[in-house]
């Protein structure tokens, strides 16, 4: 006797509606501290942002990675439990109402309703008897005629079945907690770079896990798409699935539409270059901008390597000594820079001094001479030149590999999420009540009535069009008659 | 006309309207909440206006996308949502002064989109927005934020409506409010449902992973708790009125942190700034 009673604790313990709000207020509790905290970062980040002894406390409860933490694994397992059983428990109370094997109507509830609505009809209940049936049976999805010592009485009921939509909402958590365990045990979820041409047939998730791939992706080719502003449009990778020399098929991936193969999930996730994005060497000519920001005049010059150029408004010559395909400046990455020997005259006569000097143009900083203040701002008026065309470039693709045989049950969650919170929020289980009493005189009463197990409101709404319907069928009956 | 035009007609438009709805409830004139049902839904053909406008002017430009792919356009179909719902309890429950506790929030977007800070050029969208499941996503996570944001006005409603005061009787019946907020919040989850399962579909075929713990995707889901609590608290063990009203009015500050706060904090919905 004492087990049970004990067992009985535990079972009223988990099907309690005050642990399922505890449980939700927790996760949503520690959910908020899993975003305000940074996740996945190094001992000595949060040892210095949160100071010694919480970046310590951090690390020991495992908040630096909260949702895969022991207990908000717990606490999720806890709800999964109080979904069980609260399930199990109200379940067995509902299945004979949705499912009943036998069952009477209580004619009293519904004739003693306060909110019961009566009319007066005009024909005979043998009249209305037959019209009344064909309605209502048509109308209600179960339906149940008997006949009083006073006339009759039909019982219907819509939407039995709603009650089961409550239940669906908690099993397709069930169904989605059960997929995501799965998915973590059985699938995976890595990364692998491949370069342009090459191939490869395994991937390694964090430290030391390989994993071989049941065939070899190959990256055929691999191109970026720009929009006229600039940004990426698109990336696409050309990729060939193979094993052992048996080529299966090649087919383009983008962002958004991922390859699927044999369990084996393929998603276009980043991309790299594998050469330089700007030439090596000076292209053949450069034409270089001369600007006087007094005049505001500007004057395009063609050079070439170690030619000595007149400048404009014979102010002297200019020689480009020297290309840098990437130059650093007071430790500043400047990327390809032009070094130029400046040969400018101080004034506008043939025999002024001429000052020689070192000038640095940035090829993708053409504002970077005003800093020098000199008698011309110097820019490369075709920054394109000097980078390596599209069809030289090589890159690499990244790939997002992964596999999860979870993702069925996780998907039919969803689904069945959806419908049942639709059917539990939206549709009720209604039962209702007609009753025709023949009065002494031969005419009849008509009393209408019925229960739903929610959205009260609309039940009476509901209530009144179909007393209204009734008093159609009513006035119809009387036509008929009248006419015969 | 060009989409601007038509929005800052609207944002004048829903000011008007609140102002009208207020005015009308604090002063008790019928007319003035007549003409602000009129504002409202003049305001709201500008609204869809400037929406299909710019959803045109998209494509002309060659970058052709539903004008639902950043802050701006959002805050934009957001203030759309919520006049639309409103509009529609209005003419369902006939009670006007309900409005002078929703345009407010209609207004309020508008005129944050409106704000400088806010980037409203058309721009084109980036390789991971490019799929179908981008307006089913924003379609139905704006109309799951909608139905919390009536929810929260209702809410704040009710508890004036509690204050017995000089402006608290021609409010409608406290019933009728309590009714009323519960029915927005069923609402508003069944759509933030429905957008975080379009969002981990989408999450799936972009990255392939349905669930990433990215700071947005926890948000919706701490909203989705906190509503989650307020249905149990009211079905089962029978919460209602002042109660609700106050769970509501914090679903709806969780509403904005998912909404606008999160973009504080780094992740996968970046491009929503």
């Amino acid at each position: 006797m004492k087990i049970k009673s004990q067992k009985n604790a535990m079972w009223l313990f988990f099907s309690s509606v005050k642990l399922s709000v505890f449980l939700l207020f927790t996760l949503a509790l520690v959910s908020v501290f899993g975003t305000i905290i940074a996740q996945g970062q190094s001992i000595e980040y949060y040892k210095s942002t949160f100071g010694h002894l919480w970046g310590t406390v951090i690390l020991l409860i495992g908040m630096d990675d909260t949702y895969h933490s022991f207990w908000y694994r717990l606490l999720m397992g806890l709800l999964s439990l109080n979904i069980i059983v609260c399930s199990i428990d109200r379940l067995f109370a509902t299945w004979s109402i949705i499912f009943p094997k036998t069952h009477t109507v209580k004619t009293n509830r519904f004739r003693n309703k306060p909110d019961r609505q009566i009319f007066n009809a005009r024909c005979t209940m043998t009249q209305l008897r037959d019209p009344i049936r064909l309605f209502l049976s048509k109308k209600w999805t179960h339906f149940e005629l008997f006949s009083t010592d006073t006339g009759f009485y039909c019982y219907g009921e819509t939407g039995r079945k709603s009650r089961l939509g409550v239940y669906a909402v908690h099993v397709s958590i069930l169904l989605m907690i059960t997929g995501g365990i799965i998915g973590s045990f059985f699938g995976f979820d890595g990364y692998i770079q491949i370069s342009e041409g090459e191939s490869t047939n395994h991937l390694v998730i964090g430290q030391n896990q390989k994993i071989e791939l049941p065939f070899t992706i190959q990256c055929d080719d691999f191109s970026v798409s720009y929009y006229d502003n600039g940004t990426p449009s698109e990336f696409k990778s050309i990729l060939t699935l193979k094993r052992d020399n048996n080529t299966f098929f090649t087919r383009p991936i983008l962002v958004n539409h991922p390859l699927r193969y044999e369990g084996i999930n393929i998603f276009q996730s980043s991309y790299g270059l594998l050469t330089a994005e700007y030439r090596q060497k000076l292209p053949e000519t450069v034409v270089l901008f001369f600007q006087n920001p007094k005049t505001r005049l500007s004057y395009p010059v063609k050079g070439k390597l170690n030619e000595r150029v007149p400048l404009p408004e014979g102010k002297g010559f200019f020689t480009i000594q020297n290309y840098q395909a990437s130059y650093r400046f007071s430790g500043h990455h400047l990327g390809p820079t032009l070094t130029l020997l400046l040969e400018i005259k101080s004034g506008n006569k043939s025999d002024d001094t001429v000052m020689p000097q070192l000038v640095m143009i940035p090829v993708q900083y053409p504002k970077f001479d005003h800093m020098r203040q000199g008698y011309f701002v110097i820019s490369v008026m075709n920054e394109t030149d000097f980078r390596i065309p599209e069809s030289e470039k090589r890159y690499y693709t990244g790939l997002q590999i992964t596999k999860d045989p979870g993702i069925y049950l996780v998907y039919t969650g969803f689904i069945m999420m959806l419908i049942g919170i639709f059917v539990t929020f939206f549709m009720s289980h209604r039962q209702y009540f007609v009753e025709v009493m023949e009065n002494s005189s031969g005419t009849c009463q008509v009393l209408v009535t019925g229960i739903a197990n929610k959205n009260k409101l609309g039940m009476i709404q509901k209530l009144g069009k179909l007393k209204q319907e009734l008093q159609n069928i009513d006035t119809h009956c009387r036509t008929i008659e009248g006419k015969i | 006309m060009s989409s601007s035009l038509a929005l800052s007609i609207t944002t004048f438009m829903y000011g008007a309207a609140a102002c009208a709805y207020i005015c009308g409830w604090i002063f008790k004139k019928n007319y003035l909440n007549l003409s602000g049902t009129y504002l409202t839904i003049i305001a709201i053909v500008f609204n869809t206006a400037g929406i299909i406008i710019r959803w045109i002017s998209s494509y002309e430009m060659g970058i052709g996308h539903a004008p639902l792919s950043n802050l701006y356009e959002s805050l934009v179909f957001f203030s759309w949502t919520i006049a639309v719902i409103y509009i529609s309890i209005e003419y369902r429950y006939k009670h006007r002064t309900i409005g002078a506790f929703v345009l407010p929030l209609a207004f309020l977007s508008l005129s944050y989109a409106s704000l400088p800070t806010v980037n409203n050029s058309i721009q084109p969208l980036i390789p991971a927005l490019k799929s179908n499941w981008l307006i089913a996503h924003v379609f139905t996570c704006f109309l799951g934020y909608a139905g919390f944001a009536l929810a929260f006005g209702l809410s704040i409603m009710f508890l004036i409506k509690t204050k017995d005061n000089a402006f608290s009787h021609i409010l409608p019946e406290t019933g009728m409010i309590d009714e009323l907020i519960y029915q927005m919040i069923m609402f508003g989850f069944l759509f933030l449902t429905a957008g975080i399962i379009t969002g981990a579909v989408w999450a799936n075929s972009a990255w392939g992973a349905y669930w990433s713990w990215d700071p947005k995707e926890t948000w919706s889901l701490i909203t989705w708790f906190i509503y989650a609590i307020v249905i149990h608290a009211r079905l089962m063990r029978g919460w209602s009125g002042k109660r609700i009203s106050w769970i509501s009015i914090i679903g709806f500050a969780a509403v904005l942190f998912t909404y606008f706060g999160v973009n504080l904090l780094p992740g996968l919905h970046s491009y929503a700034k």
